[in-house]
């Protein structure tokens, strides 16, 4: 037999027909879904929101006006921003004010502004050294133009 | 899910109509004090076509209206006082016991204001002049005293987170000139120095506003005290902007 008839009959060569059958139902009963770990899933997680964040920021810089010039410009970082300092300044400002009103008109001043309370007559001119009105209750009347204080009135009724 | 939505509106409906009748009932009365009513008793006094005992007696019943409204006007008054007071937000210990005083002190008020107004129709026309005189006595001797303080609790809770917004401001700018490496530049030296100087004095000034809030001290004592202290810390801000201005001449930006 030369070595060409022997090649020829390779292809007669078959498996055995016992270890093909096992093979097969091996094969076919191995499990193919991947395993999911929880550790997976909570990586998915992070990088989805990660995702989102990053998303988010652009579409915050871009829509923004953001400026790193701005935010790192030296009066930021000095903490010296007039813009900051000028909102802080004009609160003291307010409360200056209001501490210069007549004795009444700030405590009695409604502390919202939906309260349902009579309307308080507000001084012409904040007039912090007249001692005769800062002790003057304020004017309670629905109609502010026409009001009258109840120590008015009661000196009113006591003539 | 239709359901559900019909439920939970319903619910929500529920609990607004709810709050809204709950308020409504907290309220105060009605008080309408004018002049045109005050005029009605100059106008009776005057009107001489009417015989004496009627003018008198008109007289009388426009003095009952006009006190019976006047009461329930000092009554609202009080009533707003006590809430806005109750509405200030206070740590300090001390402080807070003066204003549970005040709070306990408007709602004393209120109960006197209440109690007088059965003895109203009672009066004569003498009598009603008498108690027109009392009230306005008592209020002076009282009430007026406690608002006073109330607005002085009011100013000085609003001072205090002024001066924590500027404390931390003072803070951040103290930081940032050592990391800016300019506290020695010339020009920012003056306006930083008098930033200082000027905050301490707010510091201090807001410090014997405090003590003489808690020592009950004559309420105008302590709001002078406190607009001394608004004055200065107003004066450290102007440092601030002229830190500001100095600084943008030294870095470039």
């Amino acid at each position: 037999m030369n070595l060409n008839e022997l090649l020829k009959q390779f292809k007669y060569i078959e498996a055995d027909r016992e270890y093909t059958r096992k093979s097969r139902s091996l094969i076919l009963s191995a499990k193919h879904t991947a395993r999911v770990s929880l550790a997976d899933i909570f990586l998915k997680n992070v990088q989805l929101a990660a995702s989102v964040a990053l998303a988010g920021l652009l579409i915050f810089m871009i829509v923004g006006g953001f400026s790193a010039w701005r935010m790192f410009s030296p009066l930021q970082i000095a903490n010296l921003d007039p813009v900051g300092l000028k909102a802080e300044a004009q609160a003291i400002d307010i409360q200056i004010q209001l501490a210069n009103l007549n004795y009444g008109e700030a405590a009695l001043a409604p502390a919202k502004s939906g309260e349902s309370t009579p309307a308080i007559t507000p001084a012409p001119a904040p007039a912090p050294k007249q001692e005769t009105s800062a002790v003057t209750a304020p004017a309670l009347q629905d109609n502010a133009t026409s009001a009258v204080s109840i120590d008015e009135a009661l000196d009113k009724l006591s003539q | 899910m239709t359901h559900k939505r019909i439920i939970i509106t319903g619910i929500v409906f529920l609990v607004l109509a709810g709050a809204g009748t709950a308020l409504a009932a907290s309220n105060p009365p009605a008080c309408s004090l004018n002049k045109a009513d005050i005029k009605k008793l100059d106008a009776i006094q005057g009107a001489t076509a009417i015989d004496y005992t009627g003018r008198i007696r008109a007289e009388l019943a426009i003095r009952k209206g006009l006190l019976s409204t006047t009461l329930d006007c000092t009554i609202k008054e009080a009533k707003i006082l006590e809430s806005n007071i109750n509405g200030i937000s206070i740590n300090d210990p001390d402080v807070q016991r003066l204003q549970q005083r005040v709070i306990t002190q408007a709602a004393n008020a209120v109960s006197y204001y209440e109690s007088q107004k059965p003895g109203v129709n009672d009066l004569g026309l003498q009598g009603s002049r008498d108690f027109a005189a009392n009230l306005k006595s008592w209020r002076e001797g009282n009430y007026q005293p406690l608002v006073k303080q109330g607005q002085n609790l009011v100013v000085w809770s609003h001072d205090q987170t002024l001066m924590q917004t500027a404390q931390n401001r003072m803070n951040q700018v103290n930081h940032a000139m050592g990391l800016l490496s300019i506290i020695d530049n010339e020009d920012m030296q003056t306006p930083w120095k008098d930033a200082q100087g000027n905050f301490k004095n707010a510091l201090d000034l807001n410090q014997r506003a405090t003590m003489s809030l808690k020592l009950i001290d004559d309420p105008d004592i302590s709001l002078n005290l406190m607009k001394s202290s608004l004055e200065a810390l107003s004066k450290t801000y102007q440092n601030f902007f002229d830190l500001s201005e100095a600084l943008k001449k030294v870095v470039p930006h």
